[in-house]
C-alpha cells in the first residue's frame, strides 16, 4: 500500500476538504451519520410537499377553468386535490417517525445514518412522482367531467391507482426506518 | 424530456385558459340543434331556438324585423368578445400564438380597405365590413395610396404584417390583379412564419399545428392553381405564390405549376392519397364542390385538436369551429328568409 503517493493525490481538493484522505472512501466515512439521517428527514418532507404542491396546481388550474362553464364539477373534483394532499401527509408522517429515531450518542452508527437517509429518499421521491401523476390525471378528469358527467367515476379509478404509488413509498420507508435507531 | 416538461409545466401559464376554451367548445351547437334550426319557419323561430343555446344573450335586445345578416353579425360579435377574453388572459408564448391566429383577418381587412379606397368608397362604410378580429391601429387612418411602397411606408410598417411585405415592393402600382397577388404573397409569408413559430414551440403543439398548416398550404396551392388556369399568370409567377410548406412540395408544386387544364390537375392530385379521397368525395356527392370537401376536412382536423391535452392547437380548433358554426347559422337563416328550402341541408355538421 503506497500511502505517500496516494495521499498527495487525494489532497488535490484540500481547499474544500477539512483534511487529506488516503482513499475517497475514508472521506465518505468521515462524514457524520447525523448528516445523512437529518438529510433523509429533510428530503422526506421536502420532496413530498414539492410533489403535492405541483400536483395541486396542475389539477387546480384546469378545475378552475372548467368550472367557469360548468360549476357543477367543483365539489366532486376536489377529490383529486385531496389525493394530492394525502401525498404531503405521507411525507409529514414519515418525517415525524424518522425524527423520533434521532438521538445524541457518543458514537453514532453509520448503519442508522444511511438507513434513515435511504428511507427519507425513498419516501420523498415516490411521493414526488405520485403527486405529479395524480395532478396530471386529476386535470384530465376535471376536463372530461365538464364535457360528460358519466366519465368522472371511470377516470377516478386511474387516479386511485396513481395515489397507490405514494403508499408503496411510505410502506418501504417505514420498514427501513423501523430497523434504525441511534439510541 | 420535452413531453415531461409539457405534462408538468403547461398548466402553470395556460391551464386555466385551455380549460376555458374546452368549456366554449362544449357549448357549440350539436347536430340536433341544427335539425331544429332547419325546421324553423321564420327568423323569429330561429331566435327562439338560439335562446336555448349559448347565443341566448346575443339576440335578446334586437328589435323585431330580424335579418340573416344581423343574426350572423351578432354571433360574430360574441365570437370576437370570447376571443378577446382568452387573449387578455394569456401570457407569452400563447399570446403570440393567438396573435398569429388573427393575421389572416388582418390581411383580408387590408386588402378590403385598399381596394375600397381605390374605388373611392367611403372609409366608414369599409370599416364596418372589416373583420374585428383583424383590426390594427392604422386602419381608420388609411388614406389614398397608389404604390405598394407608399402602402408599406404609411400603413404596414407599424403592423405585425410588415415583415411579410418584403417581396411585394417590386410591384409598380396597385391594380386589381396586383392586389390579389399581394394578398397571396402576404398569406404565403404568414403561413411559413407561423409554421416556423410552431416548430420552435416543439412538442405536441408542433405536431398538431404543423399537420394543420401543411393542409392549409396544400389547399392554397390547389386553389391558386385552379384559379390561375387560363389566366395570364406565368409559370414562375404561379410558382412564386405557392407556400413552401405542405405535402405537395416539392414534386407536386413543380407539376402543378405546369398544369394547364383541370384534367392534368386531377391526375397530378391522384397520386396523393388525401387529395384523391377529397376529390373522390366531391365527385361522388352531388352538389358538393372541392371547396366543400376541403372545409369538411378542416372541420375534422379542428375537432381532432381537442383529443389531446396540454397543447395550443385547441385554440386554433375553437376559432375555426366557431367560425364554421356562424357560417352554418348564416346559411340556414338565408335559406329560411329566402324561402329556398331545398339547399338548407348543406351546412357542415360539427358534432
Amino acid at each position: 500500500m503506497n500511502h505517500d503517493v496516494s495521499s498527495y493525490y487525494n489532497c488535490w481538493f484540500f481547499f474544500f476538504l477539512p483534511g487529506c484522505y488516503s482513499y475517497w472512501s475514508n472521506y465518505l466515512k468521515s462524514i457524520s451519520p447525523y448528516f445523512f439521517a437529518s438529510l433523509g428527514t429533510a428530503l422526506a418532507v421536502g420532496l413530498s410537499v414539492l410533489g403535492a404542491a405541483w400536483g395541486i396546481f396542475i389539477t387546480g388550474s384546469s378545475l378552475v377553468g372548467a368550472a367557469v362553464k360548468q360549476p357543477r364539477i367543483q365539489s366532486k373534483n376536489l377529490i383529486s386535490v385531496i389525493f394530492c394532499e394525502a401525498v404531503a401527509i405521507y411525507g409529514v408522517i414519515m418525517a415525524i417517525i424518522m425524527q423520533s429515531k434521532l438521538a445524541d450518542v457518543e458514537s453514532p452508527s453509520a448503519f442508522t445514518g444511511y438507513g434513515l437517509f435511504a428511507a427519507g429518499l425513498t419516501v420523498g421521491l415516490s411521493n414526488l412522482a405520485c403527486g405529479l401523476c395524480v395532478g396530471i390525471t386529476g386535470s384530465s378528469c376535471a376536463l372530461a367531467d365538464a364535457q360528460d358527467p358519466q366519465l368522472f367515476v371511470k377516470i377516478l379509478i386511474v387516479e386511485i391507482f396513481a395515489s397507490a404509488l405514494g403508499i408503496f413509498g411510505i410502506i418501504v420507508g417505514i420498514i427501513i426506518a423501523g430497523k434504525c435507531t441511534f439510541a | 424530456m420535452e413531453d415531461i416538461r409539457e405534462l408538468v409545466g403547461f398548466n402553470v401559464d395556460d391551464g386555466y385558459i385551455e380549460a376555458l376554451v374546452r368549456g366554449y367548445k362544449s357549448s357549440l351547437l350539436s347536430s340536433i340543434d341544427y335539425v331544429n334550426l332547419t325546421q324553423c319557419e321564420t327568423l323569429e323561430d330561429v331566435r327562439m331556438h338560439l335562446n336555448g343555446t349559448e347565443y341566448s344573450v346575443v339576440l335578446q335586445d334586437e328589435p323585431s324585423p330580424l335579418s340573416a345578416s344581423i343574426i350572423a353579425e351578432k354571433c360574430s360579435i360574441k365570437l370576437v368578445s370570447d376571443f378577446q377574453y382568452i387573449r387578455s388572459q394569456s401570457t407569452y408564448p400563447l399570446t403570440k400564438f393567438l396573435d398569429y391566429l388573427t393575421y389572416p383577418y388582418m390581411i383580408d381587412n387590408l386588402v378590403l380597405l385598399v381596394t375600397g379606397t381605390l374605388h373611392e368608397r367611403d372609409i366608414g362604410e369599409l370599416l364596418e365590413k372589416c373583420n374585428p378580429l383583424g383590426s390594427f391601429p392604422a386602419m381608420s387612418t388609411l388614406s389614398i395610396v397608389s404604390t405598394p411602397e407608399e402602402l408599406y411606408r404609411e400603413i404596414l410598417v407599424d403592423t405585425p404584417l410588415a415583415p411579410y411585405f418584403a417581396e411585394c415592393i417590386s410591384f409598380d402600382d396597385l391594380t386589381e390583379t396586383n392586389i390579389e397577388i399581394i394578398r397571396n404573397i402576404l398569406y404565403k409569408a404568414y403561413l411559413e412564419d407561423f409554421y416556423r413559430f410552431c416548430s420552435s414551440l416543439g412538442g405536441t403543439t408542433e405536431k398538431i399545428m404543423n399537420e394543420i398548416l401543411q393542409f392549409e398550404a396544400d389547399r392554397r396551392i390547389i386553389n391558386i392553381t385552379l384559379n390561375s388556369l387560363g389566366s395570364k399568370l406565368s409559370r414562375e409567377e404561379r410558382e412564386n405564390l405557392y407556400p413552401s410548406i405542405g405535402s405537395l412540395v416539392p414534386e407536386g408544386t413543380m407539376k402543378l405549376a405546369r398544369a394547364e387544364d383541370l384534367q392534368s390537375v386531377n391526375s397530378i392530385l391522384d397520386s396523393y392519397d388525401l387529395f384523391r379521397r377529397l376529390l373522390q368525395y366531391s365527385t361522388d356527392s352531388p352538389g358538393k364542390s372541392l371547396e366543400d370537401s376541403f372545409i369538411e376536412y378542416e372541420v375534422q382536423l379542428s375537432k381532432k385538436t381537442f383529443e389531446q391535452q396540454f397543447h395550443y392547437g385547441v385554440f386554433y380548433g375553437f376559432l375555426k369551429l366557431r367560425e364554421q358554426e356562424i357560417r352554418n347559422i348564416l346559411w340556414i337563416c338565408e335559406c329560411i328568409s329566402q324561402r329556398h328550402r331545398t339547399g338548407i341541408g348543406n351546412y357542415v355538421t360539427i358534432f
